[in-house]
């Protein structure tokens, strides 16, 4: 694997020498940090301490239109060749790229989606190696770590002055090129420290599960009250599918305005009672209990039955950020306690 | 032909006072701009101000609610119901950021075709003044 | 805030046999969080709690899923539940008695008159990395913060969720039984709203521009508000469709205004929709800023009385009309 070093007083200078792409980073707003899309890479503050939020809006974003159509001038689907350009995604976490393995067979098995892709082919993701994990992650127990560079094309480990530049795929090779003169060799102790670094991360996960058999069990206990007692608190918002890094469900609308139209995907969410909502009236998952039911189950056994991996990356978003604490790493205990 | 730059004004106006009004300054060749585009509806008390939102969002630039005068209204209430809630929907209006001059109502009575076409001249106006809103353009 | 009355009260409670469950507080076993806690029977009264921490309104979950929680173990027929109420979420219950969404003899009241609760977001921030549980108490304009060991003497204005600066309503207008002493009742205070009045047109698009922009349209706001129970809700409504599922500035402007709009004269001031947007926005601006023009167009303020007919529901032959041709 090739390796380089960055000093940290010349990152915005590597951001800014990546112009020929659309350039996204985290930055700080409204009290969160979110993967924005940014001109000038020169005068931005990027945030690298806090978990970032909805990365995966930089490949599958929350409103696409698919083709749009005119009364007069017919339909007109995006040309993919001559699309956009290619993208650069940095400052995104472990859990995020492996987010991404986990959706691509969604997406290209079966029937392949262009739109996605498209994106994901001209996307180029750089990561950055977790130093302190974030309170609620367990990625370890799911096939992850902070160290993990399953689905980046590079990885930044912060070694105190500068960043550890780890090239992981050939996408990386083509960043290195065009960032070569801010780049340097990295010497042994460098090296060391990185390794360093990387080993003390994944001992920091503090939050553990037990997937010992899990699959199975929730099989098992499909029909047991325990599942009521779990969805009690839960108020079926959405939050905790729109931030988690592997929900892909999406929804088609059509919107006409003044006779110009556009066919658009949306996201949606399996956590609202309108989502399994029949036209004769009927809902298969009509109470918070069915739906939470079929959330860890997707999660936790579908996945695996069928893709072979979990569903989950261990992030702890959807702890963090729920509004009636529900807690995935405790209602995995409380089933396995079963 | 409506050029882009020409103000767009959508008129609720209700079945028994104002459309009758319209009606009356049409026959009587009062003549007013024709920026406006007229939706009957049977009572300004129907008026759900989203109504009024949805006008903006698919290209007006100014919405007026025409009614019965006060204490005239053919179901009673229904003008002074739409009165309260209109006036506070203005000002929602103008909190975040849409001027509230965007929005008005006027009681234009059944017999008063000529209060009507001033109403709407007065009206393109002020609309031509402020420009477009622009909303479904986002 | 000591326990006892509380837990003496429910176990009270419980033993009438009417009452099928008490929906209350609970201390979480991680740092500052709280959680609902639905107790049916002895065992769990004891997790019941009051702090400072209950940033989370109760009232919400009557209405969940149209009030199935009162209907369990008493299939097709009104049950009744208990429920720990402070002094907003009194004002939500009462007002969904007034529009019959409930009826006022199937809820049993623990009235809790409340001081101000804590932002999460903003304790967690003051203290990260809390290992085990923590607990906080108040005491005369400070926050006592018990956590890792050691503690704390924060003063009130840092620590005090948004929506709680400008509570008028401490106290429940509603109750069986008042669980602690009243406390006295502040002057409404909307300079805020004045602020933001105050800059031009163009100021106030470009701040809620930007704000609207965050919004991901998670309807978490709308799921956490006790006074959103609506079967059919216009916000997701397709047919009529009032709001376009595509999440643009326009589309989230529209939404937003709708939502606050249908709480004009009904919003209780919890700050639900604040403490649960996931992106921060500030919508207790929009909330308030009609609650402060219904007081000074039309003399009306949401849970003045416990019987009052709703503000658009009502008219006064001298109502504004400076804006009518």
């Amino acid at each position: 694997m090739n390796c380089f070093i960055l000093s940290k007083n010349n990152l915005n200078d590597f951001l800014a020498a990546l112009d020929s792409y659309e350039l996204f980073v985290p930055i700080r707003k409204n009290g969160i940090t979110v993967l924005a899309h940014i001109d000038d890479p020169l005068a931005i503050k990027l945030d690298l301490t806090s978990q970032p939020y909805l990365v995966k809006q930089t490949i599958f974003p929350q409103t696409e239109s698919l083709f749009t159509f005119d009364r007069k001038k017919g339909i007109k689907a995006p040309s993919f060749e001559t699309n956009h350009k290619s993208q650069v995604v940095f400052g995104i976490r472990s859990c995020d790229a492996r987010g991404f393995c986990i959706i691509d067979p969604v997406f290209e098995e079966d029937y392949p989606d262009p739109y996605y892709i498209h994106k994901r082919k001209s996307t180029i993701l750089i990561g950055l190696q977790c130093i302190e994990p974030f309170t609620n992650c367990f990625c370890t127990s799911v096939g992850g770590s902070p160290s993990s560079t399953e689905g980046l094309d590079l990885q930044f480990t912060d070694i105190g002055e500068s960043y550890f530049v780890e090239v992981i795929t050939q996408k990386g090779e083509e960043i290195i090129k065009v960032t070569a003169p801010f780049l340097s060799c990295p010497d042994k102790n460098q090296s060391v420290k990185k390794d360093e670094v990387k080993k003390d991360a994944e001992q920091k996960v503090k939050r553990k599960i037990d997937v010992n058999q899990l699959s199975q069990k929730i099989e098992q206990i499909f029909e047991d009250s325990v599942w009521s007692d779990l969805a009690e608190k839960c108020i079926s918002c959405g939050i905790c599918t729109f931030f988690c890094p592997t929900c892909y469900c999406f929804d088609i609308q059509d919107e006409i305005i003044r006779g110009k139209g556009k066919r658009l995907r949306t996201w949606d969410s399996c956590m609202y009672s309108e989502y399994t909502a029949h036209a004769s009236g009927y809902n298969p998952r009509p109470t918070r209990m069915e739906r939470l039911r079929n959330r860890i189950y997707h999660k936790f056994k579908q996945n695996i039955d069928r893709y072979g991996v979990s569903g989950c990356v261990g992030c702890g978003r959807c702890i963090t950020l729920c509004p009636s604490n529900e807690d995935i790493v405790e209602n995995i205990e409380t089933l396995q306690r079963l | 032909m409506l050029k882009k730059t020409d103000p767009e004004i959508v008129a609720f106006l209700c079945n028994w006072c104002s459309y009758a009004g319209a009606d009356l300054a049409g026959t009587s060749h009062f003549h007013y701009p024709p920026n406006v585009k007229v939706i009957r509806v049977m009572c300004t008390g129907r008026m759900n101000p989203l109504l009024t939102l949805s006008a903006f969002r698919h290209g007006a630039d100014g919405v007026l609610i025409s009614g019965c005068h006060p204490g005239e209204c053919h179901y009673m209430e229904g003008n002074y119901l739409a009165r309260r809630r209109i006036a506070l929907f203005r000002k929602l209006l103008g909190f975040v950021g849409i001027n509230p001059e965007r929005l008005r109502m006027s009681w234009v009575s059944a017999s008063e075709g000529n209060k009507f076409s001033r109403v709407i001249k007065e009206m393109t106006e002020k609309i031509k003044q402020l420009g477009p809103l622009g909303l479904e353009e986002e | 805030m000591d326990n006892e009355k509380l837990i003496a009260e429910a176990k009270t409670v419980l033993l009438r046999g009417d009452i099928v469950g008490i929906i209350g507080y609970q201390k979480d076993s991680q740092g500052f969080r709280v959680s609902p806690l639905f107790v049916r029977d002895e065992r769990d009264i004891e997790k019941l709690f009051f702090s400072p921490l209950c940033w989370l309104s109760l009232v919400n979950y009557l209405t969940l899923e149209k009030g199935r929680l009162l209907q369990k173990g008493n299939p097709g027929k009104k049950a009744k539940v208990a429920l720990m109420v402070r002094g907003c979420d009194s004002k939500a219950l009462n007002q969904i008695i007034i529009e019959r969404g409930l009826s006022r003899d199937e809820v049993y009241v623990f009235g809790i008159p409340c001081n101000g609760v804590i932002d999460l977001k903003k304790i967690e921030k003051m203290f990260p990395d809390v290992q085990g549980s923590a607990q906080v108490s108040e005491n005369n304009g400070f926050y006592h913060v018990r956590c890792n060991g050691k503690s704390h003497e924060v003063p009130k204005e840092e620590l005090i969720a948004d929506s709680c600066k400008h509570c008028v309503s401490p106290n429940p207008i509603l109750y069986d039984v008042l669980l602690y002493t009243p406390i006295v009742v502040k002057q409404p205070d909307y300079r805020d709203i004045e602020e933001i009045d105050n800059m031009s047109i163009a100021e106030k698009w470009e701040f809620w521009r930007e704000q609207f922009s965050m919004c991901v349209r998670c309807y978490a706001c709308r799921n956490a508000c006790p006074l959103c129970y609506c079967d059919d809700c216009i916000l997701e409504r397709l047919s009529p469709q009032w709001i376009y599922r595509s999440v643009n500035m326009s589309e989230n402007l529209i939404f937003h205004l709708a939502r606050s709009f249908h709480h004009a004269g009904r919003c209780a001031g919890c700050g639900e929709c604040e403490r649960v947007c996931p992106v921060n926005l500030p919508l207790m601006l929009l909330n308030r800023k009609l609650e402060k023009d219904s007081k000074e167009l039309f003399h009306y303020t949401v849970g003045e009385k416990a019987e009052q007919k709703p503000l658009l529901a009502t008219f006064n032959p001298q109502d504004p009309d400076d804006f009518i041709f």
